[in-house]
């Protein structure tokens, strides 16, 4: 006890202030807009600085709970419709997303300092940012649904608008509407959803807090009987949420737009479309997850589509030559890893938040360090982004090279990196789901299985053609390193990219942290929320929790590894040993020149045959589909919105007689819908 | 004695009107006229605010109960006096130095308290008289530039359907009248409950049918729309802006007053009826927006779409497993989502008055309202192409904007009343007007602008800064200032 | 005394004739002129309901709206001159600039 009153007296209570998290931020963007342009380097200090700010809060946060054990804090009050609140909430799940989005946009701001130097719009670039940081933290801290939407939105259209940052190029436009027309459909029916969630909630005769997450699970019990069409209404429930989740996080079909997205600034593919807004979706199920597990079969819909979405989305990354589209790639497949270790939940419990929210964090590191060096990199050589195009950058810029080294040994989970712990953890679980989450649960371990060869192999790929062996063009040739404000932003990312891991013990103190969202009650200002059996509400949903601590067979957890290890060495033989060019070194007549020939001809084997024409040829196939069918039905929904345009204006013939037999012709139609349905006069 | 007071807001329309018109007889210098308009809107926008709560009846001489003071028609009168507030503000700057400035402000008065008349009004000759009163004022209105073809060609069709609807509704209100023996509308309501089996008479079957065609042609319901896109394209911005804001939320206000009562004790028939206009109307509505090229053309298909929202209401009111509260829901949302629509398409089309007016004069175009003059507006004139893109977001019902509240109230009410088909469809609708609103917004900000800065005229962008924030405050508002009114109003109305 | 059918019957005919009207020709007096036939026709009804049940609100409303159309009719006379001045022809069916 004495220790907590010493501790309390040592640092002050910094929850109430939550707000100032997300409001710091918003003052940033105003004065960044306004006077931004006559401050220091023509823009970027406010931003900058009121960052910084949300980052001392926010970590003051994390050690009110985390070490002086404080307990978990929502306050709200009423706004703008009796019984929807506004509110914010401090709890292990909203720190930990705090925490890493005020550290990496922090970062990532300062590295814009030194990679947006030469832009003459700075103050509004970082107004822009600045404006999303602080949507990301309001939409983190939200206690309810609508306010969560509301945020939702905003970071959309932030994102939107710096995808479309530099408007010059035409992609950069057209990739900033197709974002923007993608994420419509799924956030439309995600207001559907939250709709309905209001719906059955008053039925319940509750008339305050409505839709606050806290309340909602204190009800499940209750609102799991709720029927619409003869379906759980929580599951369709869910369902529509992940409508708008697979939009927002760029899951399986709706993922089409990340890739295009690639077209704005590379720190807003860093903040945005890697680390931050594409994790709202995992953000949005994991804060919602007791409403998840109690909806019967959504976890396991959740589990399906992450799954697929990650296996999907790493055949896509093999293909690819531009770099950062890779790295898109492979964020579809990560966010992916993440969605279906939550819907690994239905057996595994509130550790699929943890383990999720774990995944999350190590993938913001390290693929935020994976963009930025690849802004580095562009920003080196004139903005050649294609891999083909590289080569040898490792000589010319060692600092980027390794940065992007090690982050790329992250994402693949080389043995002791952020991503070992936390990535191995997931298969690991998902092997647990499956044994008890029946047959079918077996197909998202293989998945998931499968992910990983690929992504090491996609991963070393990227990194071998860009860094290795000689200059492909003329700008490779004389690359030149970044400055001071871009260096010392990636060697921050990559001590925690490769040490984040080693740092919380294996991922052991995140884990046991994270497992108290949900259980462990919840202090408002006028009561407390108890914490939640999460058993019980799992058998709402025909879920039944399994105790902790089963470990899967020795040979689930090195599988991974060794399929890391496959996928590296396919990497390196195809794409790393050949660089070394055997013909330089031998003349024809050289007796040598026989057996290395059969190794070259290995090598071609490898790399031309069953590389590039095989596999290439199948994932390609891939590629097509993915742009043709899946673009193709959203494009074949506007050509039939177009056509029926079409025809329907010839309507409007424009002539005044027309228009009042379109009235008489109405009068009529109505009259006769009316003697209709009544069955006759 | 009775007490008048309640009355006051129209009368003081009505006198400033009176002053215009005969003032602007004498007075060489007219300018002073716009001013004097401001204050009398703003005077009676003043009282009405201070009174929103206010029931008063006036059931002898000389109005007979023809005209009623409750909440619903404080909301609506709120609306229409707020909407000439931001017209006669940007017609100062528009029409600042036409000669017949007076009658474009004394007609504009009388528009506007024909309106009022119109939300006041608790009988049928009223809501008549007060309804061609706002018809023929914005007429002549449509027609102002009448140098420009398009104005008068505007004018003519608006003005011919406008007939047309007009002799609809007399007809249909005739036959109401011979049927129930009265013009009063609780006297009809109380004749219905009488005789249950008079609701569903052929004659009176009718008469709705074609009130519905009446009102349906302000509120521009496919398919008596079709006057619309092009009188809001052909007329000046800002009377497009008093039609599309303001005239058309009168259609509303009577739709409100008659059908909600009426169509309490004739459910069954009309759910479907009513079902099949809304979906048609939102549909159809977006769908051509889509296509167009005109601003001013897309912001009038907008409008369409948008009425076909509010029309979700009778949907919901007409649809006979609906629990009171998803009635009284439903009119909350509905009055909301005019609220907001008033306010956001009366700014909407004085942006587009306000780009046309910088267009003209530095580029040498056509048409300065097409689509392709906007590229790279956002270089060109930051502010207004700001204020326009948020004003553009409210319509879409994008966050925080009040324009998403009044959407998401209005979505909410027909998933309360169980029509889940309905809110799909709303919902898609949604989706798809997005496509158009950002496709504007786009080229704003990311297309290659067409020449050099303007300068930004300020009366225009002060509207536009007035309503936006207005939209922004009215979002965030603790409590919810308009959630209020709308509800009192709402139970005023459905009387449940 | 003539049934009150016979009214309505009138209205009815002289409301679809001025529908009919509106729908088909092209000049734009005529137009205007079938505008008013439809009021009278349900200014007619007003009045013969008015007389069979003995209520003179109806009679009232007719008045109203008799005053209504003549002001209405002002405009659109306005309407249509500023039409001629500008064309120098009435016929609708041509003045086609807005439309789609």
């Amino acid at each position: 006890m004495s220790d907590v009153a010493t501790a309390t007296t040592a640092l002050m209570d910094f929850r109430p202030y939550a707000h100032w998290i997300m409001l710091l931020p918003m003052i940033g963007f105003l004065l960044e807009l306004l006077i931004g342009k006559y401050t220091w380097r023509k823009g970027g200090m406010f931003a900058t600085l009121s960052i910084l700010g949300s980052v001392i809060i926010s970590y003051g946060c994390l050690y009110n709970v985390y070490v002086q054990h404080l307990g978990f804090w929502e306050y709200s009050w009423d706004w703008f419709y009796p019984g929807i609140v506004a509110g914010f909430t401090i709890d292990p799940l909203s720190l930990a997303m705090l925490c890493m989005v005020s550290f990496i946009s922090f970062f990532i701001h300062f590295y814009a300092i030194g990679y947006m130097s030469h832009d003459c719009a700075k103050n509004v670039y970082f107004a822009e940012t600045a404006l999303f940081t602080g949507s990301m933290f309001g939409l983190v801290l939200s206690n309810n649904l609508l306010q969560l939407f509301i945020f939702w939105e905003m970071v959309g259209v932030c994102s939107y608008l710096l995808i479309g940052f530099w408007w010059h190029k035409p992609e950069a436009a057209a990739a900033g509407k197709k974002a923007w027309m993608s994420c419509a459909v799924g956030d439309c029916l995600f207001l559907l959803g939250i709709a309905m969630m209001y719906t059955i909630m008053v039925k319940q005769g509750i008339t305050s807090e409505i839709i606050s997450f806290n309340n909602i699970f204190q009800n499940l019990e209750h609102l799991s009987h709720e029927t619409i069409f003869g379906m759980s209404a929580l599951t369709i429930i869910c369902i529509l949420f992940m409508c708008g989740v697979l939009g927002k996080s760029a899951g399986f079909p709706l993922h089409v737009w990340i890739p295009d997205a690639m077209e704005g600034p590379t720190t807003v593919s860093a903040l945005i479309h890697a680390a931050t807004m594409v994790t709202a979706g995992v953000y949005l199920i994991a804060r919602a997850f007791p409403i998840f597990l109690a909806a019967p079969n959504a976890l396991m819909i959740v589990a399906f589509m992450g799954a697929f979405t990650a296996l999907y989305a790493s055949t896509l990354g093999l293909v690819v030559n531009d770099l950062k589209r890779i790295f898109a790639y492979s964020t579809i497949s990560q966010l992916g890893y993440m969605i279906a270790i939550l819907g690994c939940g239905a057996v595994l419990g509130v550790a699929a938040v943890a383990y999720a929210l774990f995944h999350l964090v190590a993938h913001a590191f390290f693929k935020a360090l994976l963009f930025l060096s690849s802004g580095s990199v562009l920003h080196g050589i004139g903005n050649v982004r294609d891999i083909k195009e590289m080569g040898g950058l490792l000589k010319g810029m060692p600092w980027t090279g390794y940065a992007m080294l090690a982050g790329a040994l992250a994402l693949i989970a080389f043995p002791f990196t952020a991503g070992y712990y936390s990535k191995d953890r997931i298969i690991e679980d998902a092997y647990i789901y499956a044994t008890h989450g029946g047959d079918l649960g077996y197909l998202v371990w293989v998945f998931l299985v499968l992910g990983v060869i690929l992504t090491a192999t996609y991963t070393f790929r990227a990194w071998y053609l860009a860094m290795t062996g000689e200059p492909r063009s003329y700008p490779a040739i004389r690359p030149h390193e970044c400055g001071f404000w871009m260096k010392t932003t990636l060697v921050v990312l990559s001590v925690f990219a490769l040490g984040l891991g080693i740092m919380t013990g294996g991922g052991a103190k995140f884990w046991h942290f994270l497992e108290e969202t949900f259980v462990h009650e919840t202090h408002t200002a006028t009561g407390v929320y108890p914490g939640l059996d999460l058993h019980e509400i799992g058998l709402l949903g025909g879920n039944s929790l399994m105790a902790h601590g089963a470990h899967p067979p020795q040979w689930v957890i090195y599988l991974p590894l060794l399929l890391m290890i496959a996928g590296l060495a396919i990497a390196t033989t195809v794409y790393y040993k050949n660089r070394i060019d055997v013909s330089k070194y031998v003349k024809k007549d050289n007796p040598l020149y026989q057996i290395l020939w059969n190794k070259y001809y290995l090598d071609y084997l490898f790399k031309d045959i069953i590389a590039e024409k095989i596999i290439m040829t199948v994932f390609t196939f891939w590629d097509v589909l993915d742009r043709y069918v899946i673009d193709g039905v959203v494009n074949l929904l506007s050509w039939i919105t177009i056509q029926s345009g079409q025809v329907s204006r010839k309507l409007q013939t424009g002539v005044v007689q027309n228009y009042a037999t379109a009235v008489i012709f109405g009068v009529s139609m109505l009259m006769i819908l009316v003697i209709m349905f009544r069955g006759g006069l | 004695m009775v007490d008048y007071t309640a009355l006051l807001p129209a009368g003081i329309v009505i006198v400033t009107a009176m002053i215009v018109l005969l003032t602007g007889l004498f007075i060489e210098q007219k300018k002073i006229l716009g001013y004097i308009t401001l204050v009398g809107l703003l005077t009676s926008l003043g009282l009405v605010l201070k009174d929103w709560n206010l029931t008063a009846t006036f059931d002898s001489a000389p109005f007979y109960g023809a005209i009623v003071v409750d909440p619903f028609a404080q909301i609506f009168n709120a609306m229409f006096l707020i909407v000439g507030v931001l017209v006669a503000i940007a017609a100062l700057k528009a029409y600042g130095d036409n000669p017949r400035q007076d009658e474009f402000y004394s007609m504009m008065l009388l528009a506007t308290v024909g309106m009022m008349v119109v939300a006041m009004s608790k009988d049928l000759l009223a809501l008549f008289i007060g309804f061609e009163l706002a018809s023929i004022a914005t007429y002549a209105m449509a027609g102002f530039d009448k140098r420009d073809p398009k104005s008068i060609e505007a004018a003519l069709k608006y003005f011919l359907i406008g007939g047309l609807s007009s002799s609809l509704m007399v007809f249909g209100i005739s036959y109401i009248y011979g049927l129930t023996g009265s013009t009063n509308i609780d006297a009809i309501a109380l004749a219905f409950g009488a005789n249950p089996g008079l609701a569903t008479t052929p004659a009176i079957l009718l008469a709705m049918v074609m009130l519905i065609a009446g009102f349906g042609f302000k509120m521009a319901f496919v398919p008596f729309h079709m006057w619309a896109p092009d009188t809001y394209e052909g007329a000046p911005s800002i009377v497009s802006a008093l039609l599309a804001a303001g005239s058309k939320k009168m259609g509303f206000a009577a739709a409100f007053r008659i059908f909600i009562v009426g169509l309490v004790a004739m459910k069954v028939d009309w759910y479907i009826a009513f079902m099949i206009l809304a979906v048609l109307t939102m549909t159809v509505g977006n769908i051509l927006a889509v296509m167009q090229t005109s601003i001013k053309r897309m912001l009038a298909y907008s409008s369409i779409a948008h009425a076909g929202y509010i029309a979700v209401v009778f949907v919901v009111v007409a649809y006979w497993n609906a629990p009171d509260s998803a009635v009284n829901l439903a009119v909350t949302g509905g009055l909301m989502h005019a609220f907001s629509h008033a306010i956001g398409k009366a700014a909407a089309f004085i942006a587009v008055a306000a780009i046309a007016y910088m267009i003209l004069s530095k580029d040498k175009v056509d048409d300065p309202n097409h689509v392709s003059n906007y590229d790279g507006l956002a270089k060109r004139a930051p502010m207004t192409a700001f204020l326009f893109a948020l004003l553009l977001c409210s319509l879409a019902g994008i966050p925080p904007l009040f324009g998403f509240t009044s959407k998401f109230v209005l979505f909410l009410s027909t998933i309360e009343a169980g029509l889940l088909g309905l809110a799909i469809i709303c919902v898609l609708n949604s989706a798809l007007s997005v496509y158009y609103y950002a496709k504007v917004v786009m080229r704003m900000y990311w297309g290659e602008p067409k020449g050099e800065a303007f300068v930004e005229p300020s009366t225009y962008v002060f509207v536009l800064a007035i309503a936006v924030i207005a939209l922004i405050a009215l979002f965030f508002a603790p409590g919810d200032l308009v959630y209020q009114w709308a509800e009192t109003a709402a139970h005023a109305v459905t009387g449940v | 005394m003539i049934p009150l059918q016979y009214y309505l019957l009138l209205a009815g005919i002289l409301f679809a004739i001025g529908a009919y009207g509106i729908m088909t020709l092209s000049n734009g007096i005529r137009l205007l002129m079938c505008v008013e036939l439809m009021l009278n026709a349900a200014n007619m009804n007003l009045i013969a309901f008015s007389t069979h049940i003995n209520d003179v609100s109806g009679q009232v409303f007719a008045l109203f709206s008799i005053a209504l159309a003549a002001a209405e009719a002002a405009v659109g006379f306005a309407i249509i001159l500023m039409v001629y001045r500008l064309r120098a022809k009435i016929d609708i069916e041509n003045i086609k600039l807005l439309r789609w």
